[in-house]
C-alpha cells in the first residue's frame, strides 16, 4: 500500500516536473491562435567606427553670403514710424520734453501652437512600442503570465500590421539598416551643423555671467534649406536681463545668417524638417 | 521567468534606442567667433543745411557719426565699415532702410540718423538702429539739445546702441580726471586736468602752484577727492565738476595717501601714517568723523571699497610682503588674497564687484591685472616696462592707467601717458593727452535729462 501510494506520487512528481518543465522550454500550446512566425535573420557585419564622426570643416568661402535678391518674404516690421518711447536729452538751458517711443514687446519665447500640433500629429503617427506594465514583473504564477502574454500579443498583433502597412506605404523601399545608418548620418549632419553656425555665430567677449547662459533656437527647413519660418527660441532665459537678450539675439542673428542650409537635404531623408540649436556662452567668458 | 524577463527587457532596450531616432535633432554650439561686430553709420543727414554756432548742420551730422564710430571702435567690439562700401544712400527722409542693399556688404548693425535745427535754435536729432539680419529695429530714439551739446549726444547715442549690442552699461558720456604733468624732470608741474573719455575738451583744474595727487571719482556724483599739498602740509580736497567748487576735507598733519570714496559716495576711505605706520581711516563727509579700520605695524594702504560696501580691499605688508589684503568696512575679519610671485599695489574694486584690479609689481615690471575677489582667477593684462594706477570705467569693462617710458643710457624716457585696456587683455589703446598724464580716475555716467 505504502509502496504503491509511493510510486504513485513519485511518477506524479516525476510527470508534473517534466510537464512544467517542457511549458518552461515550449511554451504552451497554442490550440487556436497562429504564432506569429519569428522574422528572418539579418545578417549583419560588424565595422569599425571612428571615435569621432569626422566632417570636412566648411571654408570660409562656403558660407552662404547674405545675397541681394529680391525679397520674397514679408518684411516683419514694426510700424515704419518712430514712435516715440524712452526719449533722453542732454541737460538743456529750458528742458524740453519729447516724445518717444512705446516699450518695444519683447521676444516672446513661447512655442508656436502649430508646432506643438504638428508634433503632436508626428507623435501619434509614429509607432512607438509601449513598455510593458511593472505589474508583470511581480507575477508569480508563470501559467498567467503566459496567457497574459499570448492574450496581448493577440490584441497587439493587428494593431501594428495596420501600422506597418502605413508606414510602408509612406516609405516605401526601407532600408533595413537605415536605423543605424540614420544614426551615423545624424551624427555626422549635427558635426556638420555645428561647425556651420560656429562659422555664423558672433559674440562679444566679457559680457557678465555669460559662462552660464544658454539659449536653444529651433528653425524649420524648407526642402531647399531656406528657413520655413522665422526661427524661435525653446528655451530661454530671462530677456528682460540686458546680457542675456543680447546673447539670445546673436543666437537668432547666427541661424538666420547661416541660412540656407545645404544639410535640409539629408534631414529630411530623415523625415525631419526641424533642428534645435542650443548655444553656449561659456567660451566668451574672456580670459 | 527568466527569458520572459530577459526579453522585457530587450524589448524596453529597444524602446530606448528607437526614441532618440525619432525625436527633435539637436545640436549644441560651444563656439562661435570673437571678431568684432560690423556696423554700419553713414552720416547724419540735415533735413535742411544751415549755419549753426558750430558750423553748417550737415557738417554736425557728419561730426556726430565720427565722434560715434570712434567710440565704438575704442571699445574693439565692433567694426566700422567704410561709408565708400555702402549702397543705399540714407537721406532725411529714410524711414526704413533697404536691408538687401546692407546685407551684401557683411553689415550687421545699422545705424540711422537725421537732424535738424529747430525753430528755437535748438538742434533736434533722432536715430534708429537696425539689426540688418533680422531687420528689426531695436532702437529709435530722439533729442533735443543745444548746439553746443552735439559732441555729447554723440556719446550718448554711442552708449545706446553699445548697451543695446552689447548688453553693457555704454561709458562714453564720462570724463576722466588725470594729473597733467609738464616741465623740467626734476621740477614737474603737476595741474589736476579734466577731459571726455575720448580726449576731447581738455580742461585744467588746477594752476600748477601746488602738487596734486591721487585724484580719484565718487561712484555716484560728479565729484572728485585729491591729495594736495598746501604749505608743505597735505590735504585732502573735495571738487564738485558741475559746480566747479573746492572744499577741503581735512588737513593731516601728518602723510595721508590715496583717499577713495566708499559706493554711496557718503565717505572717504585712506591711509594716514603716524609715526611711519601707516593704517586705514574712514572719514564720513557729513560729520567730517575719521574712524581707524586698520591697526597693525605692518603698512596699510590703498583701501578700495566693493561696490557693494560689505568690503574693503588694501595692500600691506604684514606678511612680509606687499599684498591684497579684505576685510570688513569696520576693519574685521582680515585676510590675504593674493598669493602670487611678486608683489601687489593699488587694489581698486571693479563696479560690476567681480573683480578687483591691481599694479603687479615683479620681474623687473610693473603690470596691471585682475583677480577674482576671492583672490582665484588672476590674470595679468598688461605687459610693458611701467605700467600702475588702474581706473575702472563705470561698467567694469575696461581699465585705464598709466605707463612711464625706461630711461634710456641718455638719460632720455620717464614720459608717463594714459592707455586703456579691455578686462579680457585684449585693445589695449593709449588715450591722447596734450602733456603728460598720469593718475587717471574715470567719472561715473555724467547726468542726463529723461522725458
Amino acid at each position: 500500500m505504502d509502496d504503491a501510494s509511493n510510486r504513485l506520487s513519485l511518477i506524479l512528481s516525476v510527470g508534473l516536473h517534466v510537464a512544467v518543465g517542457s511549458v518552461i522550454v515550449f511554451g504552451l500550446p497554442s490550440f487556436q491562435i497562429e504564432r506569429p512566425r519569428p522574422p528572418a535573420p539579418i545578417a549583419v557585419e560588424f565595422v569599425k567606427i571612428a571615435d569621432v564622426s569626422r566632417v570636412e570643416a566648411a571654408a570660409a568661402e562656403d558660407e552662404p553670403e547674405p545675397e541681394a535678391v529680391a525679397d520674397s518674404k514679408p518684411l516683419v516690421a514694426r510700424s515704419e514710424v518712430l514712435e516715440e518711447a524712452s526719449v533722453d536729452a542732454v541737460p538743456l538751458p529750458t528742458p524740453k520734453p519729447e516724445a518717444v517711443t512705446a516699450p518695444k514687446p519683447k521676444p516672446k519665447p513661447e512655442i508656436d501652437p502649430a508646432v506643438e500640433a504638428r508634433r503632436e500629429l508626428v507623435s501619434r503617427a509614429r509607432p512607438r512600442p509601449k513598455p510593458k506594465a511593472p505589474s508583470r514583473f511581480k507575477s508569480k504564477v508563470i501559467s498567467s503570465v503566459i496567457d497574459r502574454s499570448i492574450k496581448e500579443e493577440a490584441e497587439r498583433t493587428p494593431v501594428r500590421r495596420e501600422d506597418e502597412a502605413k508606414a510602408a506605404e509612406a516609405e516605401p523601399a526601407k532600408d533595413p539598416f537605415a536605423g543605424i545608418r540614420g544614426r551615423f548620418a545624424t551624427a555626422t549632419l549635427v558635426d556638420a551643423l555645428s561647425q556651420k553656425l560656429k562659422g555664423c555665430w558672433r559674440f562679444p567677449v566679457g559680457a557678465k555671467n555669460i559662462e552660464t547662459m544658454q539659449v536653444t533656437v529651433r528653425i524649420h527647413l524648407r526642402p531647399d534649406g531656406e528657413l520655413a519660418r522665422e526661427p524661435q527660441y525653446v528655451n530661454a532665459g530671462d530677456l528682460s536681463d540686458g546680457f542675456y537678450r543680447v546673447f539670445a539675439e546673436s543666437a537668432l542673428r547666427a541661424v538666420r545668417s547661416c541660412a540656407p542650409f545645404d544639410e535640409a537635404d539629408t534631414l529630411y531623408k530623415q523625415g525631419q524638417s526641424s533642428v534645435d540649436f542650443t548655444f553656449y556662452g561659456s567660451e566668451f567668458s574672456g580670459g | 521567468m527568466r527569458i520572459i524577463a530577459g526579453l522585457v527587457a530587450f524589448q524596453m532596450m529597444m524602446v530606448v534606442l528607437a526614441v532618440p531616432a525619432a525625436a527633435q535633432l539637436q545640436v549644441d554650439i560651444l563656439e562661435g567667433q570673437r571678431d568684432p561686430i560690423p556696423i554700419a553709420i553713414p552720416d547724419f543727414p540735415a533735413d535742411m543745411d544751415v549755419e549753426t554756432s558750430e558750423g553748417m548742420l550737415s557738417e554736425i551730422g557728419e561730426s556726430i557719426t565720427g565722434v560715434i564710430v570712434n567710440n565704438l571702435e575704442s571699445t574693439g567690439l565692433f567694426r566700422a565699415l567704410n561709408q565708400d562700401a555702402f549702397i543705399e544712400q540714407i537721406t532725411a527722409d529714410t524711414q526704413r532702410p533697404r536691408f538687401n542693399a546692407w546685407k551684401p556688404i557683411g553689415t550687421e548693425a545699422l545705424v540711422t540718423g537725421r537732424i535738424r535745427r529747430l525753430a528755437d535754435g535748438n538742434l533736434r536729432l533722432e536715430f534708429r538702429l537696425w539689426d540688418a539680419i533680422t531687420e528689426q529695429r531695436m532702437l529709435g530714439v530722439g533729442y533735443t539739445t543745444p548746439v553746443g551739446n552735439w559732441r555729447r549726444i554723440a556719446h550718448v547715442i554711442s552708449d545706446r546702441i553699445y548697451e543695446r549690442l552689447i548688453g553693457d552699461e555704454g561709458y562714453f558720456d564720462t570724463r576722466i580726471v588725470y594729473i597733467a604733468e609738464s616741465g623740467d624732470p626734476l621740477d614737474r608741474k603737476k595741474r589736476l586736468a579734466i577731459m571726455d573719455q575720448d580726449g576731447a575738451n581738455q580742461q585744467f583744474l588746477t594752476d600748477g602752484s601746488y602738487l596734486v595727487l591721487t585724484p580719484r571719482f565718487s561712484p555716484n556724483r560728479q565729484e572728485i577727492t585729491y591729495l594736495s599739498y598746501f604749505n608743505d602740509q597735505p590735504r585732502v580736497y573735495l571738487y564738485n565738476v558741475l559746480t566747479n567748487r573746492f572744499e577741503v576735507l581735512g588737513d593731516f598733519p601728518n602723510m595721508t595717501f590715496a583717499p577713495r570714496f566708499s559706493p554711496d559716495g557718503n565717505s572717504v576711505v585712506m591711509s594716514l601714517a603716524e609715526d611711519g605706520n601707516s593704517d586705514i581711516y574712514i572719514m564720513d563727509l557729513r560729520t567730517r568723523q575719521v574712524r581707524q579700520l586698520t591697526s597693525h605695524p605692518g603698512i596699510d594702504t590703498s583701501p578700495s571699497f566693493a561696490p557693494s560696501g560689505d568690503f574693503i580691499v588694501f595692500n600691506s605688508d604684514r606678511g612680509g610682503s606687499q599684498q591684497l589684503y579684505v576685510m570688513k568696512p569696520d576693519g574685521s575679519d582680515v585676510r590675504r588674497i593674493s598669493f602670487g610671485r611678486g608683489r601687489y599695489a593699488t587694489p581698486v574694486w571693479s563696479p560690476r564687484g567681480d573683480l578687483i584690479a591691481f599694479t603687479k609689481i615683479g620681474e623687473e615690471k610693473f603690470r596691471i591685472g585682475v583677480m577674482r575677489p576671492d583672490g582665484k582667477g588672476e590674470r595679468i593684462l598688461t605687459d610693458a616696462y611701467q605700467d600702475e594706477g588702474p581706473t575702472w570705467s563705470p561698467n567694469g569693462r575696461v581699465l585705464m592707467f598709466f605707463r612711464t617710458e625706461p630711461y634710456d643710457s641718455a638719460g632720455r624716457g620717464g614720459s608717463t601717458s594714459l592707455w586703456s585696456v579691455d578686462l579680457t587683455g585684449f585693445n589695449e589703446r593709449q588715450v591722447r593727452t596734450p602733456f603728460d598724464a598720469s593718475d587717471p580716475a574715470w567719472s561715473p555716467p555724467q547726468p542726463i535729462t529723461r522725458r
